[in-house]
């Protein structure tokens, strides 16, 4: 696949905005890739970093590793594109996604195998900050308080287990239906949904604290 | 609830009631927390254009690559070393078979050659016997008379 016919449907597809050319030259790449053309893989690389640092911000703040996990979610798909069958089983976005947020369930599920002794809770002062910031959101332009609310609000979700972390931030994050999210995660819908409710429980039970702590009594 | 008296039944209800929107705020204040603990689209748009990064995706491809191969000919080599294991037992083992075979064929031999003396040593007995009879001209009674007397002998 040269760069000419690369551009050639990039054009097209910006033109005609046409989600069949954009899905087409996917498949062109993906094909020429698997097949073991390194310019095919480079240009995927290039159409798909920005989906899969996005789906890694939404788990970690670092940036080294953020980058640490699109390497790993490429990595994995260079080895693993001849055994992906197609649009018909699953759309390249979603496999390569399925990837990538797999890739951070492992990460954080080594995280709280590594940090599960140092995790504390929030002091009084940093839950009512974070409390405070999160209730007015115009605190949150403040480059300052955003990096620092940021911080608490990771030290908050790292109470949650691997599985509720991940679960919450493919439905309230990624906004996902459980069926989507099912596709993703490679559980059933069923286990999606159970999974859902009983995160959802711990995380109120974490706020629940913080509230308590950040002076709103509930 | 039926047996529950009219006040106790609005309590419950008061209660579920306010669990249910402090449930609704606290799954608000999940979700504001789940928006502030994920990086912009600006901060994912510069990491993801950070410079090296596709060079650093292509030296992990290789080198998993060569821990692939290396894996793969260590596993060849390690079959090797098997089979040559497999192969000298093997051949220790139709060595040791052979040279049992080769024993078993000299005894059997020497078996046979025993036997075959005891063979002709009683047919020759046996014919010596004939050679006598024969020639003393000895009838069948005379003949019987005396194999009785020999044995009759050879019991005492």
């Amino acid at each position: 696949l040269t760069d000419g016919a690369v551009k050639k449907f990039d054009a097209v597809e910006h033109d005609a905005g046409d989600k069949a050319a954009h899905e087409t030259l996917d498949e062109r790449l993906i094909a020429s890739a698997a097949a073991g053309d390194e310019k095919a893989f480079e240009e995927l690389f290039n159409r798909y970093r920005l989906k899969v640092a996005r789906a890694a911000g939404r788990f970690f703040r670092e940036r080294a590793q953020i980058e640490e996990i699109v390497q790993e979610t490429f990595t994995k798909i260079y080895f693993a594109l001849p055994d992906y069958r197609g649009a018909s089983e699953k759309s390249f976005v979603s496999w390569l996604l399925s990837i990538a947020f797999n890739a951070c369930y492992d990460e954080l599920r080594r995280r709280k195998r590594r940090f599960e002794i140092a995790e504390s809770d929030l002091s009084e002062d940093e839950a009512k900050f974070l409390y405070a910031t999160l209730r007015d959101e115009s605190r949150a332009a403040d480059i300052e308080h955003l990096a620092v609310s940021r911080d608490l609000a990771h030290k908050l979700l790292a109470h949650l287990d691997a599985d509720d972390r991940l679960i919450l931030t493919l439905l309230n994050g990624e906004e996902l239906s459980a069926a989507e999210a099912a596709k993703i995660t490679g559980w059933s819908v069923a286990k999606v949904k159970v999974r859902a409710h009983r995160a959802r429980i711990a995380l109120r039970r974490i706020i629940r604290n913080l509230s308590d702590k950040g002076g709103y009594k509930s | 609830m039926i047996f529950r008296t009219g006040s106790k039944r609005k309590k419950q209800i008061i209660r579920l009631y306010r669990e249910r929107i402090l449930n609704k705020r606290f799954d608000e204040f999940g979700r504001a927390i789940f928006r502030r603990a994920q990086i912009s689209d600006a901060e994912a748009e510069e990491i993801a254009s950070s410079p090296f990064l596709y060079a650093r995706v292509r030296a992990r491809i290789n080198a998993e690559k060569d821990k692939r191969r290396s894996a793969l000919s260590e596993g060849w080599l390690e079959s090797l070393l098997a089979a040559r294991r497999i192969f000298t037992g093997m051949a220790l083992t139709a060595l040791a078979a052979i040279l049992v075979w080769l024993s078993m064929t000299v005894f059997i031999a020497n078996g046979r050659l025993t036997n075959a003396d005891d063979n002709a040593l009683a047919a020759n007995e046996s014919r010596f016997e004939q050679i006598v009879y024969t020639e003393n001209n000895a009838s069948d009674s005379e003949v019987l008379a005396t194999i009785t007397e020999q044995d009759e002998d050879e019991q005492r």
